[in-house]
Formats: C-alpha cells, structure tokens, sequence
C-alpha cells in the first residue's frame, strides 16, 4: 500500500498540483551526494503511481496526466537522510529538513479539483496524506462558495485574461482564511516553502474555483450574446480565459467592471456592523451603527465615538451604510441627520431584519449583533415549547420501547412557564416577537396554534413513549402534536434508568449466580449486570465486546441469573452460525450443567408438536441463522422468554428472507452478540439497533439520509456524535485495550475453537475411516505402520477441507467448517485493527489458504514455508513487523516458520490444524508472545468435533500421563493400538455434523 | 426611417442603466426632435463619436459625419461659483445619506434636493442650460453630433456618476474632502488604503509536517443552499455597460448553473 500526497504549487506563472505517492520500502537506492537534493528513496515511480492513482480513484481521467519531478523539502535525519513519512513518530534523532528529488503527476486546476472531489474527507484511510486530505478540505470551501455565489467575473488587462474571482468579503469566509491557512500542513508547502501559507491558500482557492466555474456550466452560444468587447470577455469566461483580440473598447470595458465592483472593495481594518436593540417593554426597536474590527470582532466602536475620531473611521463608516442601506432600505432612514447613528424598527420591520437582512448583510461582510434570545432564531430553547415531568415509573420488562409513560407538562416560552392565561394574552397579539421576562423571542404562528389545540385536547398528564423519552434524553429534539419539548426532568427509577443508560459504570455488577462452574472477571460481572438492566426495563441489549472477552460466558451467566431469580419462564433462542453450534453447547454445558440445551439442527430435529415440547422442557434452544427460515413456522410456535443473535453482523442485511423471518420471531428480550466493531458499520448498526429496538433509529431511509451519508462520505463529526448519543445505552462494546479490563486478562490465553464438518467432509471422513480400518487390519508390521499415519494424515486433510484432500482444485468456500470459523474470527481480528498468525503443517493447505484468503478478505496474505527462499522469508518478516501498511495475516508452515522469527506485531495465533504436541504448538505460538509484545496475546487451537481431533484433544486435556507420551512419542503411539481401539478413536460421531445446507 | 423612430422608442435605456444616467437621457429627450435625436443615437452607436475628452467642466468630442472631415463637438454646463457650491456641500452635510452614497459610489436618488435648496440644478433644466457648438454646417442645434455625444455622455455617467458633478465645477474627491471638513475633520483625506504590512514568510519547519489538525468546519460537511437563490450579481445591479441587461441575463444564467451543479457535487452526485 502506498500513502497518496498532493501539493498545490504556487510559483507564478506556474500554478498546478503536484501529486506523488511514497511506499514503506525505499524504492530507489540512496546515493550520498552531498549538496544535490537526492532521489526520495520512498517515492513511486510515474509507472508505479498511476495504477496506484487508478485504484483509489477508479472514476478519474488520468490519460492526460503529465508527469513532474519536483524538489521537495523532506523531513530527515542527519544518519538516515530523508525518512518515510509514516515511521517519524519514533525517532529519536533530531528532524531537519532535506531537498530530495520526487517523482510525481502534474494536474492543472481543473483536473486537481476533479481529483479533490474524490478524496474521502473523512475516516482513517491510511493511504490518504494530510496534504491530500487537507486541499480537499479547500476543495470543499470552494464548493461553499460556488453554492452561496461568493464570486465574481473580473477581467485583467496585461495579458488580456478573464477570471471568476473569489469573493471572501464576509466574516464567515475572512474566519475561514484564518483558520484553513493556520491549518495548513507544512507537507502542503514541501515544493514552494518560501510562499506563505495565506498566499499558497488564496493561489489555490482562486485557481480552483475559476476551474470549476468554466467547468460547472453550458458554454454560452455566442449568437446569444452581445456583440462587442463584452462578447469575447463573456466567452473567455466560459472557455478559453485569454483573451485573442487587442480590442480597444477592452480598457473601457475594464473600468465600466471595477465600477461596478466598487460596493464590494470596502475592505478594511474595520466593517460597518449593525445592533438590534428591543424596546424595553412594546413601541419602537433600535438598529444602532457601529464600527466592528475584523480582526476582533468583540471590538466595537459606538457612533458617538465615531463622530469624535478622525476621518477614516467616518469614511468607513459612511460607505458602510451607504452600501449595507442597498441591501436594507430601512437603513436610509437613519442617514437623514447629520451624524447618524442609528434608525428605528417597527416590530414586523425588526422580524423582517431577522429573517431576512441578518444573513444577507452578514454574507455580504457586515456585522450583525443580535439580543441573545434572538441570535439563533431556530434554536428549541427560545421557542414556544413544553416542559415536561416524569411521573412515578417501575421497571417492568413487559414495559418495551413503545409503553406510555405519564408526564406533567407546562407551556413554556423562553425558558418561563406559561399559564394558559399568560398565553391566550400573548397569542392575542398578533406580534411575531414577544417578550417573555427579560428576552425577546420569537413566537411563531404554527406553534401558537399547536399549542392552542394542545390545550384544547389534553388534561394535565401527557403521555410519552419510553422510545421518546429515551430520544429527548439522547438529545434527539422531539415534538408532541407539533410543539418542541424544550424542557424535560425524570425523577426517581426513570431518572435512575437515564443514568444508567448513559453511564455504563453506574450499573451493579453481578456475581457468578449459583451453579455456574467458573469465575467471572470484573468486566464481565459487569456485562452480566447491563445484560439484566436493560432485560428488566424490556430493552433490547446488543453486546459487542471484543472477541476472546467472553460474551458468551457473560450470556450464560445472565441466563442462569435469570434463572436463579425465577425470572426464567420460558426457553430463550438463541441463533449463531453453524460454525459456532457446537461451541456453545460445549460452553453451555460446562459453565451452566443446570441450564437445558437443546440444539436444534440435522435431518432428524424434532418438528411441529414435537419441537415445542422439546422447547418448552430446556432453558436454551440453539439453532441456526439458516435454519430459522427453514422453521420459522414452528419457532413461531414457541412463547420465547429470550432471543440471542450470536454473531449478530449475520442479520446486517435487513432485505435478506433470513433477517426477515428473525425479525418476525418475538421473544420478551432480545440480546445481539458482536465482536466487531458496530458503532463503525452504519448499516450493520441500523440493522441490529432496529432487530433489538424497533424503530428506535427511524426507518432505514432517514437512517440513510441523517447519519449514514454525513458520517460515512463526509466524516461530519456532529452526526456522528448525535448518533453514538443515541445508540450508546444500547451498545457495551469493551476491549482489550480498555484499562480496567486489561488488567482483568492474562498475558496469553489459550482456547479451543470446536468446528463442526460439513457434510461433505462428513462422507469424505467416513469413507477414509472404513477403508482405512479395513485395510489396517489386513496389514502388519511396518506396513501396518505405514497404514495408520497415512490415514492420520488424510483425515487431518479433510478436517482442514475437502478440496485439501482431493486435490480437486475445487473452490473452497462453504465446504469445511474450520474454514468458515476462521474466516468470521478474521474478520474480527481485521476490524480490530489486529495482526494474526496461522500455523498449518500443510504446506500445500498453506497455498490454498493464502489465495483463498486474500481474495476473501480482499488484502495482501503472507505465506512462509520451507520453500519460501531466505530473501523472500526476510521480506516477509521485515514488511509484517514494519510497514505500517503491510499484510495483517501471515500464514506459516508449522516446520518452517515455527522457530526462529519474531512476530510481535500479532497477537492473535492460529493453529488451524494440530500436531499433538504441545511443546511444537507453543514454540510456535511464541514467535508472538515473546519480548516485543505489547499487548494480550490469544491463541485458538482448532479442533473438529465428532472427529480424532476431538478425541485426541480430550484426551490430551483430561490425561496428563497419556500427553506426556504423546508429547516424546510424536504420533506414533497411535500406530501402536489395536485395531478396536483406533476404531473408538477414528469413528465419527454423526450427531455432530452440521447440516449447513443453504446457510 | 420609421424603422430608426421604431428602435429609438424601443430601446430607451441603451445608454443609461443607472437612473441618473437615465435622467441625464431624459433631459436631452424632453426638448423633442425625436428623428434628430434617433440620428445621433446611431451615430452613438455605431462609433461616430471618435473622441471624446472631459476637460474641467467641457467636454471635447470629434464626431464623424457624412463629411470626409470629422467635425469638433464641445458641450458645456454652466459652472456653479464657489459660494453656490459652499452652499450646496453644506447642504448635503447636514444629511449623512449623501456622503454615505456618494463614498458607496452611488449617487445618492433625491441629490436634486441639495442643489434645488440653494436654486440650483445638478441637472440641466432647459436647453439653454447645455452650452455646446459643433463645426458641422447644421444650424440646428443640437445637431446629431451633439445628440451623439449628449448619449455617450449618458453611457459615462452610468459608470462614473461623478463626471455630472465636475461638470458643475467639483470632483468627487473634492466634495468629498469639503464633506469631511464640515464633520470637523480638517485633515486631507488618506489613502483609505491600510499600509500594507509586510508579514514575514512562516519558515517551513519539521514541527507537524505531516500532521493536519483540527475538523472541518460541521458548514462545510453539510454545505446548505443560501436561504434566497439571489446573488452578488443582484446585489450589485447591471454593469454600467452598454449591453448590460443580457449581460446580466447571461451571467445569472451561469451562476445558477454553477450552483446547481456545486450542490450536486456537495451531495456526492457528480
């Protein structure tokens, strides 16, 4: 991956952009000329760029690209020269900045701006610099500009050119100036360090937003337009900007224009500004003049004052109004005297300037002071509203999203409560700015009359649903029939629940329950608690820790709690994916034997009648996504207690028949488990949020239009936050990293991974079994020998695939069930911004993982085994440990890459298949967890159910004597048993198999 | 020649956008010869008028007529005396609107009034209040050529409002001036330009070089379309340029344009 750069280059005549791409990997070979700026070692070649380019923006012409090289000053040490833009962060050597040499695009206005537009403004992609990210961000500006028409067509004589020009006359854009220039990243001046960054910012936004008027309408047909020297300016507007002809009626021409913009050169020190003064109690309001800094526009001078300095204030002054009089009529009014300093208002003039002058003076550079309670004339607090008051509320888990609860309302108006009479005499008048108490404030018709009706048709109390409640509070605005709720108090359990929805760590952790076989770590007492908080309010949960915190034994926990408190009434369905079926019932069963599970799957589950006594006897029926759809009619037929979606990402999609037929499922709580980062995939957050709370977030399509567009293309910050405000009760979402959970987890920790096989690698194991056994029992000696490690080795194949086995070239996915588990665990450790090893003794797996993995996950793989050479292993090793954007999987083969290397970047170890030994399994495990590793190392050991790998696992962990032997014997103590015994251990057990049809 | 009455009666603002361009125009209309008054027109028009020169209170024009030879205009107002302009700036002192416009570059609508307060006119009232002669063997008067260059004058005076007040004697800067010394600011008028201050260049250092703080401004994530669709354009009025309206027509036609399409653009809809 390749970290993009731009650089708009400002050295007059030569105005353009400067695009340039650098790699982890020194791509060139420094030479050590001193006083020539070298080759910057990181940066890509024209020939490597453009694919580079191509890839990132797909939809942008390049054909036309030139190609530049430029001299930039870079950032370098003295010992190493010129330093990767990514790796400064860790240097310990004074910085300085170097000349080097860098090869790169060159862009004319036009086409930078096209590329601008495509930059993503927000989000972390890596492979975006801060210069790129931040001339899009001007980009931006210039898009603001265009919208609100700060812009004008000017025409300069020497060399007869037509240019639209930047109009940055208001305080908003003079602000801005300010703000983007001190912004401005010293990379974006790496090319013209001697140009101001005022200068490099004005250069730019001029040249862009000329581009992208020529660029942004019809050419006119010049049939249609005056004849004359007007006509060739017009046209150099819209094509090419010089202009042929040495018309003579061009200087006129240029006068006649300066003329016209003359209104708009009062820019000075100082800007004529205006201040809205109410009345005190009705009559007359006040429009005073004044003079207002721009530097600082708390800075004021008042006109008396103006009246007694010197001329230059008055001029300013003077042409102030006379300008800001054309904008607003009624200023003239105030001009008749000799020195002027204010005019007056009648109350529809005064809402008139507030509506519509305020923001046209202000664009146009004028400063505009409003009374407070004016000065956001949209915002709740200031308008006519109700105040609302909770009433006494109990948990209740039959309570839900959509329960009323009572509240007290009051009319409010300005912060001050409104008596029905104080109303009807300020609806009375028909004034559209009223004043309540010390403020003015608008009072607006259309809530006039929904207040009017609101009295008409309510009593004292109101009702509100939890969800609205939960809403106001999150500070989501809401109405009732049409009038804002500007004010709202809980008290007692409501007020209680506001609190602990907003703050997590309120919550009272819960204990291990009785009967649960284990320990629960702090965090997860805690989990346990939210889980029956939010179940006790009928609020749906979505727990979202990162994978290896254990949400499943926090849910087991919880359901035995439920139980231990008799609140356990009915079965509680819980869906995962096949992979995982087995692993909670193994789960299950060891943490909570008191808890009754039941897993629903295969030929031969119970149907109809059958499956609801089945249900009804056992505490948790688990089952699979799949499988719902396929029986929807009879889980319908059960009265739920509970609903867990296990690997809840598996309902993002809301149109897919299976989400549909879970979302027809009801149950009295509903809980989602997640290990990926949810909060950070909208669609998947909608999707889940509304599963668990129905309608809580809107429809889909609001979802789309308020959050998702603003936050995903345009990284808008307030959206984002208003969402998590929303959402934020209903997520608990801990991580590794978290301090008070860190110091909760060992250093490494160790578990199995139970995978169910296909019912491919069910036959295939089979079939290899009964010919094995046979022909072992034909043979001896060594030739018996030969027999069984051969059939070792053939059912490990088909645990790992069946394509592993057959050689068939065939496609991989959907057909081993280790496969499956490891790609949803990938998954997680990719959305965690994690690094993983996998081991296989395979080589031959290796491959067929690699290519199907990195075409699965859409990145680079890693692979290492005897046959990688030794650059190639150090390549690997060198880019995994160092390059900031490098591969985050590395499969190695179990002999090559299990000794030796250092791996610290990952922290998530996979041993895809088994070699029985632990010492060679920890050996390797601890190419990461070593001197280096900074964070929890987790290591899976995958095991299929039903199979030798099972059986050989057990016994591993049940005998200590016979692991022993298995560790100095290797594998072949298994050639050393009878018959019959290998048999015990070979057979599959059929009831573990997965009918993963259609899932 | 109806054709030329026609476009005449058609296309009265051709030469003044500005009103009181406009009332300049009027002033010459008002005495009638309408077909005379057509000639000159295109002879405006078409650029019969080779020169024309605004010395002091008299303008210089040559003018091409049918003749090989092109003919010398002159046009005059009667100049105010010092004591009637004294007068007159008192006036308009006494009400800040004036200064105000005329510092906006606008000539302030009832200006009439300062000059009518001291009997006089900014305008010219009657025909005899223009003084002008033309070398051409025309006796009437005035001829095309002076309605030629009574018209361009009009075109003038919508682009600079103040050519009217040095016709009577004064410049802008010098009312202007007068103005301010009534304020009791005797000091001469500066540059209202600030000095420019020369800010050092910002050496370029390894400090955050690669490192780009803060947000972007919540405005520019969600860009809104202004609350009223008018522009600078609006806010500015025609060019004082001879074609001004489809010139403007044209430009409001690109600014909305250009909108449209920056909004689709904001929205992520190329």
């Amino acid at each position: 991956m390749a970290i993009l750069h731009g650089n708009w280059v400002h050295q007059p005549p030569r105005a353009g952009f400067f695009l340039w791409a650098e790699t982890w990997k020194p791509v060139a070979k420094r030479r050590k000329r001193p006083e020539e700026p070298v080759a910057y070692p990181f940066a890509l070649s024209t020939a490597d760029l453009v694919p580079v380019v191509a890839g990132q923006f797909p939809s942008l012409p390049l054909k036309s690209l030139e190609s530049a090289t430029e001299t930039l000053l870079l950032p370098a040490t003295k010992s190493e020269g010129v330093l990767y833009s990514a790796s400064l962060s860790s240097e310990d050597e004074p910085l300085v900045l170097e000349a080097s040499l860098v090869e790169g695009l060159w862009l004319d206005a036009a086409q930078t701006f096209e590329l601008l537009l495509r930059v993503p403004l927000g989000g972390a992609d890596t492979s975006i610099g801060s210069d790129l990210r931040y001339w899009s961000q001007c980009a931006r500006w210039v898009l603001d500009l265009l919208v609100r028409a700060k812009y004008l067509p000017g025409l300069e004589l020497t060399p007869p050119t037509a240019r639209w020009v930047p109009l940055l006359d208001s305080a908003v854009d003079q602000a801005r100036l300010k703000d983007f220039a001190a912004r401005l990243p010293g990379a974006c001046r790496a090319v013209s360090p001697t140009v101001a960054p005022v200068e490099m910012l004005r250069s730019f936004l001029e040249s862009a937003l000329d581009a992208r008027v020529r660029s942004g309408h019809e050419s006119p047909d010049p049939r249609t337009l005056p004849a004359g020297a007007v006509r060739t300016w017009l046209l150099a507007l819209s094509g090419d900007p010089v202009l042929k002809t040495a018309d003579p009626e061009l200087a006129p021409l240029a006068e006649a224009l300066s003329t016209w913009r003359s209104p708009l050169n009062y820019q000075t020190r100082s800007r004529t500004g205006f201040r809205l003064v109410p009345p005190e109690k009705s009559g007359e309001w006040m429009l005073e003049f004044l003079l207002q800094s721009s530097e600082d526009p708390e800075r004021l001078m008042d006109a008396r004052t103006i009246w007694m300095t010197d001329g230059d204030h008055q001029e300013t002054f003077l042409a102030g109004l006379g300008l800001a009089s054309r904008l607003y009529a009624p200023i003239e009014r105030g001009l008749l005297t000799r020195q002027p300093s204010h005019c007056t208002l009648n109350t529809a003039e005064a809402f008139q300037f507030l509506k519509a002058a305020t923001w046209r003076l202000r664009d146009s550079g004028f400063g505009v002071l409003l009374p407070a309670s004016l000065s956001e004339m949209g915002s709740l607090s200031n308008r006519l509203g109700l105040k609302l008051e909770s009433g006494a509320v109990k948990p209740n888990n039959a309570l839900g999203m959509q329960s009323l609860l009572n509240f007290r309302w009051e009319l409010s108006l300005a912060g001050q409560a409104l008596s029905r009479e104080d109303f009807e005499r300020l609806a009375a008048s028909a004034d559209p700015l009223v004043k309540v108490g010390n403020a003015w404030v608008e009072l607006r018709p259309q809530d006039v009359r929904a207040a009017k009706k609101f009295f008409e048709t309510r009593q004292d109390q109101v009702g509100l649903s939890l969800e609205h409640v939960l809403r106001l509070s999150f500070g989501d605005a809401q109405t009732i029939s049409g009038l804002p709720i500007v004010n709202f108090d809980s008290s007692g359990p409501l007020k209680q629940l506001l609190e602990n929805l907003t703050d997590h760590r309120k919550l009272t952790p819960i204990d291990e329950p009785p009967g649960f076989r284990g320990t629960l770590r702090p965090y997860q007492k805690l989990g346990v608690g939210w889980l029956d908080f939010l179940q006790q309010w009928g609020l749906g949960a979505c727990l979202a820790d990162d994978m290896g915190l254990g949400k499943t034994i926090e849910l087991i926990a919880f359901l035995l709690h439920l139980k231990s408190q008799d609140r356990l009434d009915g079965p509680t369905l819980l869906i995962c994916p096949t992979s995982v079926m087995g692993n909670w019932e193994r789960e299950v069963k060891k943490f909570a034997p008191e808890l009754g599970v039941h897993v629903h799957h295969g030929t031969r589950r119970p149907k109809g009648r059958n499956f609801v006594e089945t249900a009804q006897k056992k505490q948790i029926i688990i089952s699979s996504y799949a499988l719902v759809q396929r029986d929807s009619k009879d889980l319908k037929r059960v009265e739920w207690m509970g609903m867990v979606l296990d690997e809840a990402q598996n309902i993002k999609n809301p149109d897919a028949k299976q989400t549909q037929a879970i979302r027809e499922l009801s149950a009295r709580f509903r809980i989602a488990l997640t290990g990926t980062p949810v909060e950070n995939r909208l669609g998947e957050l909608w999707s889940i949020l509304d599963y668990l709370n129905p309608g809580y977030l809107g429809a889909r399509n609001f979802f789309q239009r308020r959050f998702a567009v603003p936050i995903e293309k345009y990284g808008d910050r307030s959206s984002l936050n208003a969402l998590r405000m929303l959402v934020q009760p209903f997520i608990l979402r801990r991580l590794k990293s978290d301090p008070q959970v860190i110091q909760d987890l060992p250093e490494k920790r160790e578990s199995n991974v139970f995978c169910p096989l296909t019912p491919e690698q069910a036959a295939l194991y089979e079939r290899v079994v009964t010919d094995s056994l046979a022909r072992i029992e034909e043979s001896t000696g060594i030739q018996r020998r030969g027999v069984v490690l051969a059939t070792l080795v053939k059912l490990k194949q088909i645990c790992n695939h069946p394509s592993h086995f057959l050689g068939d070239g065939g496609t991989l996915p959907e057909r081993s069930g280790k496969l499956r588990r490891l790609e949803e665990m990938l998954e997680e450790v990719l959305a965690e911004d994690e690094r993983a090893l996998i081991f296989t003794q395979f080589a031959e797996w290796g491959h067929l993982l690699q290519a199907h993995l990195s075409k699965q996950l859409g990145a680079e793989v890693f692979f290492l085994y005897g046959g990688s050479s030794k650059n190639q292993r150090e390549a690997m090793v060198d880019r995994f440990q160092r390059d900031p954007q490098g591969p985050r999987i590395f499969i190695l083969s179990l002999k090559a890459g299990g000794v030796g290397l250092n791996l610290t970047r990952a922290n998530h170890v996979f041993h895809f298949d088994r070699w029985w030994n632990p010492a060679v399994e920890n050996q390797a495990t601890d190419r990461v967890f070593r001197i280096g590793q900074t964070k929890n190392v987790q290591v899976f050991k995958f095991v299929c159910t039903g199979t030798l790998e099972e059986r050989i696992n057990d016994l591993i962990e049940s005998k200590k004597a016979l692991a022993e032997q298995v560790v100095s014997a290797g594998e072949n103590w298994l050639s050393e048993m009878s018959t019959d015994q290998l048999r015990q251990l070979l057979v599959l057990d059929r009831s573990e198999i997965v009918d993963t049809e259609g899932d | 020649m109806s054709d030329l009455v026609k476009t005449g009666t058609d296309t009265p603002k051709v030469f003044a956008s500005q009103w009181w361009a406009q009332r300049w125009i009027d002033v010459l209309e008002s005495f009638g010869w309408t077909q005379r008054l057509a000639r000159g027109r295109n002879y405006a028009r078409n650029g019969n008028v080779l020169l024309m020169d605004f010395q002091g209170s008299q303008v210089i024009a040559r003018v091409q007529g049918t003749a090989p030879q092109p003919y010398d205009v002159s046009l005059g107002l009667d100049r105010f005396g010092d004591e009637q302009w004294e007068e007159v700036i008192e006036t308009l002192a006494d009400r800040a609107i004036f200064a105000a416009k005329l510092l906006a570059g606008e000539m302030p609508q009832n200006i009439e009034e300062a000059f009518t307060a001291s009997g006089l006119s900014l305008f010219p009232f009657t025909k005899w209040d223009i003084h002008s002669q033309c070398s051409c063997p025309d006796s009437a008067n005035p001829c095309k050529h002076i309605a030629a260059v009574y018209y361009l004058m009009g075109e003038r005076f919508d682009q600079d409002p103040f050519v009217l007040f040095a016709l009577r004697g004064r410049t802008r800067a010098e009312i202007i001036q007068r103005l301010r010394e009534l304020r009791g600011n005797a000091r001469t008028a500066v540059d209202t330009e600030a000095p420019v201050k020369t800010v050092p260049v910002p050496p370029l250092t390894v400090e955050h070089f690669w490192e780009l703080d803060g947000d972007l401004d919540p405005s520019l994530v969600v860009i809104a379309p202004p609350p009223s669709q008018e522009t600078v354009i609006d806010f500015l009025g025609a060019p004082p340029i001879e074609t001004a309206e489809p010139t403007v027509n044209h430009l409001k036609s690109v600014y909305s344009q250009v909108r449209d399409r920056a909004i689709a653009a904001s929205l992520g809809g190329e």
